[in-house]
């Protein structure tokens, strides 16, 4: 697909649109944290018991939190732990998850057998409790919350790379390729990753969208790394800390809309992307039904079928 | 005395019952109402205060119950022989009145008469030389026989005479016999052998004290009913609900809401909320039984490295004084109490709180909060950033730098706030933290005997007697696990079992103070704060709690029998 065809279409896309320039806006703030930031996270403030949890002000514009610290200033470092976590979670899921689609699909057989049922089997395990027993064994931190995370998350990208796979290895240039003797591993390469990938990527941005709330959930839940203050963690001190009885919303609501801002914004933007490459999803199956019936069959089979929209651009 | 947390079967020591165990922190648990909970005070109905708590009873056997709830319901359904007062001091229960021989190995109680089990059977002597050979004989009960270590020979000659002989004499029986509670023979002589005893669930808790087991459901409400036929002061209430609350944040709700009458815990960042409520009394008090955070720091030297279990993989600057004493200067304690507790608690010294009025040694001086001063002490014992990262390294060894691991366990909602603090002070003075928080069972697997730590923030709670701090830090104890930091000293031993058996008060006392000031000279410990038991209740639906005394606990007999409603 021709870069400008990808802007254009992307364009036309308005959620998409929108979901983009909110995650820029997080991604914005999270790298000028220092720039934004009212006051510096680790300053050490002198509290009493009368001025923890105090009202929005002109001085803390989102008020204070149980420390006496200032929310927005929270707020706006805590971008930094959430996103780095759903970022490097989502690129190692994608990692697993694509080599594992790509192997399974383009094998097929006993290999594809294996791969398969060993992603079934995690994606009906329910993920809490086994991120948690596996946080639980391996310890805290920022490096272990993003493995855990990640290795985790993968068999959506697995399933979805696998039959974009399946299709592919079924096109014409593929057995032409293979027909003039090109091996397994070039074909992987030169012809299916790059038709896969796009559809990887556009799995990666929801799997973030996941990783980021996965992290909140185990922060909220107090298995965060606990020196690095994120949105989840932020919760985690409002619950445990009395926020509610104190009537602190503000310790509350900012850092659950942070986690909506950037969790709608990733899925705004996936949904999209997935438009632009994967147009079906625009289309009337009738409507491709009369394209298809126009087009002489290009393949057999009834996995090939599903893959004729795809041929498009080609 | 409790780890405050969870028990572990092999404590050698006698646990306290103890009034604030942080277990219940993690606890959370299904939040209902019984049948009979109505929020309403009417004025004619009885008289039911419903207190809101945030854990529940893990057994109604007195000799297996492990969380303090349990303790609390005992307290209010059985009699012992004796009872602590909020200002320290011991009052006869059950017994009229007691002497002791000479040479302090017998004890003689008058039982007091006409007392009667909550089924209608009379209490006599029996029933308490009874009770007190089953704690002995049962070394599968966790924690109460070791309150009986002491106890050669029981006898009752008749129904109103309990002699009691000692195998060595002991100054502190008084506080021994604090959690024994009384049973009834005729129901509990069926259960005495073996196994049963301990596996007996005893849900109808026939006891005789001044409430009545109705209803119990773990982990929802314990429904007590007054006994009005109690021999000594008959509660002016007639009922008491108990009920569970997941969360503290909840109790607080159910309080303003009037859901509940007290609460027997709360966060303390509620505190200016409940101040400006209306109807609401908010009290905060050094807790019945002393409570207090401590850093602990393994200090343990290999060669008392325990064959079975020891890992001791602490970090090798921890066993120098120097590097102790640096870290207690840079801990800057008022400002740890100030966020984590709001200012309701007190610095602390040693791991004798001030709780325990008597045996505190308040001539000791704390370690000023001293960065300069600790960097000094760090400079002259040779502890140089050679590599100018920051960090201080061992000396003459630049690749050992000094960092160390910090953990705590997840259930103290505070620790996090206090590993934050101690973590930007001793940067200060060039000693780097890797902190971890950790689930509790955890901890207890890196702690002790294994030695597998540099600094754990945990903490304690006792009974009144000096015997249980004091115990912890003992040599023998480091293959128990009782010892966290692997503290060596034959002196303080040896003024261990001095004290143990001294039986002049002020002597022993002399003992306990310079037991404490070695523990101090030697930063065996880093306390931050003993903490205030923070409660609540409803001004407007129950009247005449004991509020201004030493110590304070609403939830203890000695208020909810003599409280009444508000007409």
């Amino acid at each position: 697909m021709p870069q400008n065809n990808f802007w254009q279409s992307f364009f036309r896309n308005r959620m998409g649109v929108i979901g983009f320039v909110m995650l820029a806006i997080a991604v914005a703030v999270a790298i000028f944290a220092p720039l934004i930031a009212p006051y510096d996270p680790n300053t050490t403030v002198r509290v009493t018991i009368d001025n923890i949890y105090s009202p929005p002000s002109a001085q803390n514009w989102l008020g204070t939190d149980d420390a006496g610290k200032d929310v927005l200033t929270n707020l706006i470092y805590g971008a930094r732990v959430s996103l780095i976590v759903g970022f490097f979670a989502s690129f190692i899921s994608l990692v697993i998850g694509g080599t594992i689609g790509l192997v399974a699909g383009f094998y097929g057989g006993r290999v594809e057998n294996v791969l398969m049922r060993l992603t079934d089997i995690l994606l009906v395990i329910p993920d809490l409790p086994l991120l948690i027993v596996l946080i639980a064994l391996l310890g805290r931190g920022m490096p272990i919350l993003i493995f855990v995370i990640g290795i985790l998350g993968w068999t959506g990208t697995a399933r979805v790379v696998r039959s974009q796979t399946l299709s592919v290895r079924e096109r014409k240039f593929v057995q032409r390729a293979r027909a003039i003797g090109a091996g397994n591993l070039y074909i992987i390469r030169r012809h299916i990753f790059p038709l896969v990938f796009p559809l990887m990527l556009v799995n990666a941005v929801l799997v973030i969208s996941a990783a980021i709330l996965n992290e909140s959930t185990l922060a909220f839940l107090g298995l965060g790394d606990p020196t690095r203050l994120s949105w989840g963690q932020m919760l985690n001190f409002a619950f445990s800390r009395g926020a509610m009885s104190a009537g602190a919303w503000w310790s509350l609501v900012p850092p659950g809309l942070a986690i909506i801002w950037v969790v709608l914004g990733l899925t705004l933007l996936g949904n999209g992307l997935e438009r632009v490459f994967n147009p079906r999803l625009e289309m009337h199956h009738l409507a491709i039904g009369d394209e298809m019936v126009a087009r002489p069959p290009q393949v057999v089979g009834p996995v090939a079928v599903a893959a004729v929209g795809k041929t498009v651009g080609e | 005395m409790i780890k405050n947390r969870l028990i572990k079967n092999k404590w050698q020591w006698p646990i306290a019952i103890v009034l604030t165990l942080m277990l219940t922190a993690c606890a959370g648990g299904a939040t209902s109402s019984p049948s009979a909970a109505s929020a309403s005070s009417a004025p004619a109905g009885p008289a039911v205060l419903h207190v809101g708590w945030p854990g529940s009873p893990d057994k109604l056997n007195p000799g297996t119950g492990e969380l303090s709830e349990a303790y609390t319901i005992y307290d209010l359904v059985y009699d012992t022989l004796f009872h602590l007062n909020f200002d320290g001091t011991f009052k006869l229960d059950i017994a009229d009145s007691y002497k002791a021989s000479d040479d302090g190995l017998v004890y003689t109680f008058k039982i007091h008469q006409g007392v009667k089990f909550h089924d209608g059977q009379p209490l006599t002597a029996k029933d308490v030389a009874f009770s007190l050979q089953l704690y002995k004989d049962h070394t599968d009960f966790p924690f109460l026989n070791f309150y009986t270590t002491t106890f050669e020979k029981i006898e009752a000659p008749d129904d109103s005479t309990v002699v009691l002989t000692l195998n060595k004499a002991i100054p502190n029986l008084e506080s021994q016999l604090l959690g024994l509670y009384i049973l009834p023979e005729h129901i509990w002589s069926k259960y005495k052998e073996g196994k049963a005893a301990a596996e007996f669930q005893n849900l109808e808790m026939i006891g005789s004290g001044p409430f009545k087991m109705k209803e119990y459901k773990q982990n929802e409400f314990v429904h007590l009913v007054a006994n009005k036929e109690y021999f000594a002061n008959p509660p002016k209430i007639d009922e008491i609900v108990f009920q569970t609350f997941g969360n503290e944040d909840a109790l607080v709700q159910a309080l303003q809401t009037g859901q509940v009458d007290m609460i027997t815990k709360m966060p303390n960042t509620a505190v200016p909320v409940l101040k400006r409520a209306q109807n609401i009394k908010l009290v905060t008090g050094a807790p019945l039984g002393p409570s207090l955070r401590d850093i602990v720091i393994n200090q343990i030297d290999p060669k008392n490295c325990p064959k079975e279990g020891g890992k001791c993989t602490g970090h090798p600057a921890l066993r120098d004084r120097n590097v102790r004493l640096a870290l207690a200067h840079a801990t800057d304690k008022q400002n740890i109490i100030d966020v984590a507790m709001l200012g309701l608690a007190k610095p602390g010294l040693t791991l004798v709180a001030t709780g325990q009025v008597f045996w505190y040694n308040n001539t000791l001086k704390d370690y000023a909060f001293d960065i300069a001063q600790a960097n000094k002490i760090l400079d002259d014992a040779g502890y140089k950033d050679t590599d100018g990262d920051g960090v201080r390294e061992m000396p003459g060894d630049p690749k050992k730098p000094l960092i160390f691991r910090l953990q705590w366990p997840n259930n103290i909602p505070e620790a996090p706030r206090i590993g934050e603090l101690l973590g930007k002070t001793w940067a200060q003075i060039g000693i780097k933290t890797e902190p971890q928080s950790v689930d509790p069972d955890t901890l207890v697997s890196v702690c002790c005997p294994a030695y597998d730590f540099d600094i754990m923030i945990w903490g304690w709670s006792w009974g009144p007697d000096p015997n249980d701090p004091l115990g912890v830090t003992r040599t023998d104890q480091i293959p128990t696990g009782s010892s966290e930091t692997g503290y060596a000293n034959p002196e303080f031993d040896k003024l261990y079992d001095q004290q143990q058996v001294e039986r002049n008060p002020e002597k022993r006392k002399q003992i306990v103070f310079k037991m404490q000031e070695l523990l101090f000279n030697d930063v065996t410990y880093i306390i931050p704060y003993y903490q205030d038991t923070v409660q609540a209740y409803r001004a407007d639906r129950f009247q005449g709690w004991i509020i201004d005394a030493p110590t304070l606990a609403l939830e203890d007999p000695k208020n909810l029998t003599i409280i009444e409603a508000v007409k």
